[in-house]
């Protein structure tokens, strides 16, 4: 018996506890669109990954810190990395089959074909420029001015800055280093450093009393403008040279260089024109002769240089899409892309790389990768294969700033809606004859189309297809799982992506135009005013009335100042009221001519970090102001939270295991309010009722780290908030680590027992004593940040909800249930019988990542800020979307997918078995039928 | 006026085994006392019919006592039931099983099919002697038959059927409504 027990245990413990799903069931319903940003043009190249290799990759590192590999033929992301934390500036370089980035003081080299990581190296100096020497070796210019070889993540010399000097760029000459620095009021110090040795081996000073507008610099050339874009110079390297100085044209507002070899392009832009001049670098006689130059077409274009073989080629991309290809001896042009594309002349290209391959007979295969902006949509990158485009890159949508849901259109609801309306007006035999005349015209109508599909139905249904959409556009679907998610680009671009249909982008509309760009400030928030009617507040004080399904815009105005807040108003039915806050606390309502119909009471920010109730009159739109919440002295608003505005709640008790009632507290006017003290390390949660101002609960946790971040989410009468815990508590040891705190509110600390408005119907927070909540609490370490926090939100609230957290560290999103944080869990304990009932667990402190509820599974979402939910029509499913640097959008179904069939179901086998039932009746019936009639004859004989 | 008809036949004669049934002598004769009784039996045995027949036909009291005695019996049989009913109940747990649900589905369908049947039970001990009589007994076997219920309604509360606690009234229960609705203008 012992050994059958040990041989048991051993088997168990061999046996893989299941934390996975299977590989089928990932990526059915969610999509993600993997962003990166604008990419800097002087870290974006062609490359090969490896020196055999015949295609390239484009690599690049954008603005977002993100180094990413992406497949020219069809735009995906090969690999990315976020290096660092976000906005700050770096630099890229191709290298041996790999590529080597550096981003604030870290340098790091990855594999080009995998992107692994090689080696790194972390400097206390932020890198200013890096430059490759052969293989995977790297000089490194720091911002203090200190030049530094790295090889295999070790630095091998360093040499040393000279105070006042302001690094400027890095170059490679042969066995030399040269790094530019400028020094003030002197000019132009270029030092050069053999990389064997890294002793500096001379030092001269290009005098320029002139304060330099932009420096460029090749292995050959230095070239910058001084006197405000007014002149050019020139520096030959490598020889004994004074520079060459160069009038610039008249009102030129940009000028670009891009050089390869020993040619140089000079891109000068004014307002309504674009041009270049060639320049050779004669490198023996340190002399830059112009070569030619290039006639001037349309404005906003972008150059680029590339060599292949022994040969240099231009290409100049226009904004329409027109591709011109050049050589590097004279201004003919070798080839000439146009282009099919249609722009309304906005469009400006902000960079280009270019891949240039000779074929025979003057034929050459040019691939151009742009990034182009528009109003709205700032740094979308494409790829151009001799004048086509052949792929496209919404990197604007990194910038997403707020969404809103749209509510797609029934369409058994929608067609009808007029007739029922007719019907309502008629007496009831003329409802009635209406009524079978439409069927009998529904019947003619579709009936045929009906019958005939039929077969196609029945042949899907049974082979598990995915059901065919038969109206797809404003039209939703049957379970209600498409909708639109409307977002707003920083740039002031609206966009609608289909979140049912893997984020496709429906419409984009710009609501800036090219020439007020520079007054843009962002879109303060979206709302769907009414069915298919979105109306867009803008921070600046307009109000945008969009159409939902096409992005037609319907209206504009001026709402009458900047706006500090908006929120809507939802007073049931239909009717729904924008309520602005303007500069100096007046108070618009939006749309134009809508009216408050009763006093209204909002929540704004006041000045000095302080929360204000105002009471809001309805026909004067004066504002009063109700109350005041100050936080302590040392204490500051860190961020305040609502509940949902879709937050049904199914049942308004929670049934204990003993059958009694613990009432939920309810109020839809509970805001929670997080205040930081850095000073003490504290942060201060406080619940309030927000139409009296009345503070219902407040929790104070010493000992939170407040530079990390801090979150929380609200719903039905609990609060889940999360903080980074600090090693030590008010001079004990505390629970270092991320904390996720769950609080539950309930009328009473006593089951059955409804507070002291017991059953009343309706009740006034100004009226009277509304009664303070009994708060249950419970504390959990969670193993990661948790940088933002959303809940599901289902139709009917019957549905179980889940907190959804967005991990940075893993790149995640993760679902919890609610159950699993439920404040009720026995601590110290088992849980008792009623407990059991209940569904309680023992309280455990920490929760543990289970890889299941991970909703991206194994894709990695970059920059996710925020998370929002809206119902489906099936009780049983949420529909999630999250933005801020990648877009992910996936359904989660809390209680399991409950009122719909899963895909293990078989109507083949459902049928089979009916059949083969129906067949064996059909043998087995006569048999008894005689065998009972013997029976009978047996018996008497 | 005599219906004309066919000519009405006399009854065949009874079958000789049938008139033999009928006039069963009440004591064999003894076929021949030469033959001597096969060991084991003893004419004591055979004096039934003797000894009924030296006993008086009782008096229709004592046939009114004896019904009352029967129907007392038959009144108090599910007494009997009751306990074993109830450690049966009390074993079976509260739990939601098809044998507990058929076991306690069956402590109310016999009661209420006993109830509705208690004329019938008692018809064969009524007559216009015991009727009054049998008025306790009947209340006896009623009383019981509620008494079984009782046990089924106790069982059905320990199963947690029955809504006797908030909680199954919850669902009636209307969340309250705020006459004040605040907006939340901070974002």
């Amino acid at each position: 018996m012992r050994l059958f027990c040990r041989v048991l245990t051993g088997v168990l413990l061999v046996l893989p506890a299941v934390s996975a799903v299977y590989k089928d069931e990932a990526y059915q319903n969610d999509w993600h669109l993997a962003l990166i940003g604008a990419s800097i043009p002087s870290s974006t190249f062609f490359h090969q990954p490896a020196p055999d290799a015949k295609a390239s990759l484009i690599y690049t590192l954008t603005s977002r810190s993100i180094l990413a590999a992406i497949n020219p033929r069809d735009g995906s992301i090969v690999w990315r990395h976020l290096l660092g934390g976000g906005t700050s500036f770096g630099v890229a370089r191709k290298a041996d089959g790999a590529v080597i980035a550096a981003v604030d003081g870290d340098v790091k080299a990855f594999d080009a074909i995998d992107g692994k990581l090689i080696w790194g190296m972390t400097s206390s100096e932020r890198v200013k420029d890096l430059q490759v020497i052969g293989g995977s070796i790297a000089i490194v210019l720091f911002e203090n001015g200190s030049v530094a070889k790295v090889s295999g993540g070790k630095i091998v010399w360093e040499s040393p800055a000279v105070d006042g000097d302001i690094p400027q760029s890095l170059l490679v000459q042969g066995n030399n280093v040269m790094a530019l620095y400028q020094q003030p009021l002197k000019g132009l110090r270029i030092a050069t450093i053999p990389t064997e040795t890294g002793k500096l081996s001379s030092s001269s000073i290009s005098a320029s009393i002139q304060p330099v507008d932009k420096i460029y610099s090749s292995a050959s050339v230095v070239v910058w403008t001084e006197n405000s874009l007014g002149q050019i110079k020139f520096l030959v390297l490598g020889v004994k040279s004074s520079a060459v100085s160069v009038a610039a044209p008249e009102r030129v507002v940009d000028i670009k260089f891009q050089a390869s070899g020993k040619t140089l392009l000079v891109h000068y832009e004014t307002e309504d024109k674009s041009w270049a001049e060639v320049y050779g670098v004669d490198q023996m006689k340190g002399s830059v002769d112009s070569l030619y130059s290039l006639g001037a077409k349309a404005a906003r274009s972008a150059f680029s240089v590339t060599e292949y073989g022994s040969e240099t080629y231009i290409t100049w991309t226009l904004p329409n899409g027109e591709c011109f290809l050049y050589g590097s001896k004279c201004a003919d042009v070798l080839d000439s892309y146009t282009s099919d594309s249609q722009n309304n002349g906005d469009v400006s290209v902000l960079s280009a790389i270019s891949e240039v391959i000779p074929k025979t007979e003057k034929k050459y295969a040019v691939r151009t990768f742009i990034a182009t902006s528009s109003p709205g949509f700032h740094a979308n990158t494409h790829l151009i294969r001799n004048g086509k485009t052949m792929w496209s890159r919404p990197e604007s949508l990194v910038s997403v700033t707020t969404s809103a849901w749209v509510e797609l259109l029934d369409p058994a609801a929608e067609e009808v809606a007029e007739e029922l309306d007719v019907e309502g007006h008629k007496n009831v035999i003329g409802a009635y004859v209406h009524r079978l005349t439409r069927h009998a015209h529904e019947l003619v109508t579709y009936g045929p189309d009906w019958l005939a599909g039929i077969p196609g139905r029945v042949t899907d249904a049974f082979l598990g297809n995915e059901i065919r959409e038969e109206r797809g556009g404003k039209w939703r679907d049957f379970f209600g799982f498409r909708k639109y998610a409307v977002v707003a680009t920083k740039e002031g671009g609206l966009v609608a992506l289909d979140v049912g249909r893997k984020g496709l982008i429906v419409w984009e509309v710009s609501l800036v135009s090219g020439k007020d760009s520079g007054q843009w400030q962002g879109v303060q928030h979206i709302y769907e005013v009414a069915k298919g009617t979105l109306g867009v507040v803008t921070c600046g004080g307009e109000y945008w009335e969009v159409d939902a399904f096409e992005g037609k815009v319907l209206t504009k105005e001026d709402v009458g100042g900047r706006v500090k807040s908006s929120t809507i108003l939802m007073r049931g039915g239909k009717s729904k009221v924008i309520i602005v806050v303007l500069e100096g606390d007046r108070i618009a309502v939006l749309p134009p001519g809508s009216a408050l119909g009763e006093p209204a009471y909002i929540v704004v920010r006041g000045d000095a970090g302080v929360l204000n109730g105002l009471r809001v009159d309805n026909i004067t739109l004066t504002t009063v102001k109700t109350w005041d919440f100050v936080p302590q002295p040392t204490e500051r608003i860190h961020s305040v939270i609502n509940r949902p505005v879709h937050d049904p709640i199914a049942s308004i008790g929670k049934v204990l295991g003993d059958r009694s009632v613990m009432y939920k507290y309810i109020n839809k006017n509970l805001i929670t309010i997080i205040a930081t003290d850095p000073a003490h390390s504290s942060a201060t949660i406080y619940i309030l009722e927000s139409v009296s101002g009345v503070i219902l609960y407040s929790a104070i946790h010493a000992g939170a780290d407040t530079t990390k971040p801090i979150t929380a989410t609200m719903s039905e009468n609990w609060l889940v908030y999360s903080y980074f815990g600090t090693e030590e508590v008010n001079g004990e040891p505390g629970a270092k680590g991320y904390q996720l705190v769950v609080s539950e509110l309930f009328e009473s600390r006593s089951p059955n027992h409804r507070g002291p408005l017991a059953a009343a119907q309706t009740y006034s927070a100004l009226a009277g004593e509304i009664g303070r909540p009994h708060v249950l609490s419970h504390s959990y370490i969670f193993p990661a940040e948790i940088s933002s926090l959303g809940v599901t939100a289902t139709k009917q609230g019957i549905t179980t909800r889940e907190v959804l957290a967005v991990m940075p560290w893993s790149s995640s999103i993760i679902a919890l249930p609610k159950r699993l944080l439920d404040p009720r869990r026995p601590v110290g304990h088992d849980p008792s019988e009623a407990e059991r009932e209940e569904g309680l667990m023992k309280y455990a402190p920490a929760l543990e990542i289970d890889p299941r509820s991970v909703l991206n599974h194994k894709r990695e979402l970059l920059g996710i800020t925020d998370i929002v939910t809206t119902p489906a029509q099936l009780e049983s499913t949420s529909i999630i979307f999250a933005y801020g640097g990648d877009l992910f959008g996936t359904r989660v179904t809390p209680s399991m997918p409950f009122d719909v069939l899963g895909k293990g179901f078989s109507k083949i086998q459902l049928l089979g078995t009916i059949l083969a039932l129906g067949v064996g009746v059909g043998f087995v019936a006569p048999m008894v039928r005689r065998k009972q009639i013997n029976q009978r004859w047996l018996t008497l004989s | 006026m005599a219906p004309h008809g066919p000519p009405r036949l006399p009854p065949p004669p009874s079958p000789q085994w049938v008139i033999d049934l009928n006039n069963l002598p009440s004591s064999r004769p003894r076929p021949n006392p030469s033959i001597p009784d096969p060991p084991g039996f003893s004419q004591g045995s055979a004096g039934k019919g003797k000894s009924s027949k030296s006993h008086p036909t009782p008096t229709p009291t004592e046939t009114d006592d004896l019904f009352l005695k029967k129907a007392w019996e038959l009144a108090l049989a599910p007494a009997k039931s009751i306990p074993m009913n109830a450690i049966m109940m009390y074993m079976s747990g509260n739990t939601l099983q098809i044998f507990s649900i058929m076991m306690t589905v069956m402590l109310f369908m016999n009661p209420l099919k006993a109830l509705s049947t208690v004329g019938s039970t008692f018809a064969r001990f009524d007559n216009e002697r015991t009727h009054t009589r049998l008025w306790p007994v009947k209340l006896a076997y009623i009383g019981l038959q509620i008494a079984t219920i009782a046990l089924g309604i106790w069982k059905v509360n320990g199963m947690g059927l029955l809504p006797t606690t908030p909680s199954d009234w919850l669902a009636w229960e209307r969340e309250r409504q705020s006459l004040e609705l605040s907006a939340m203008a901070f974002h």
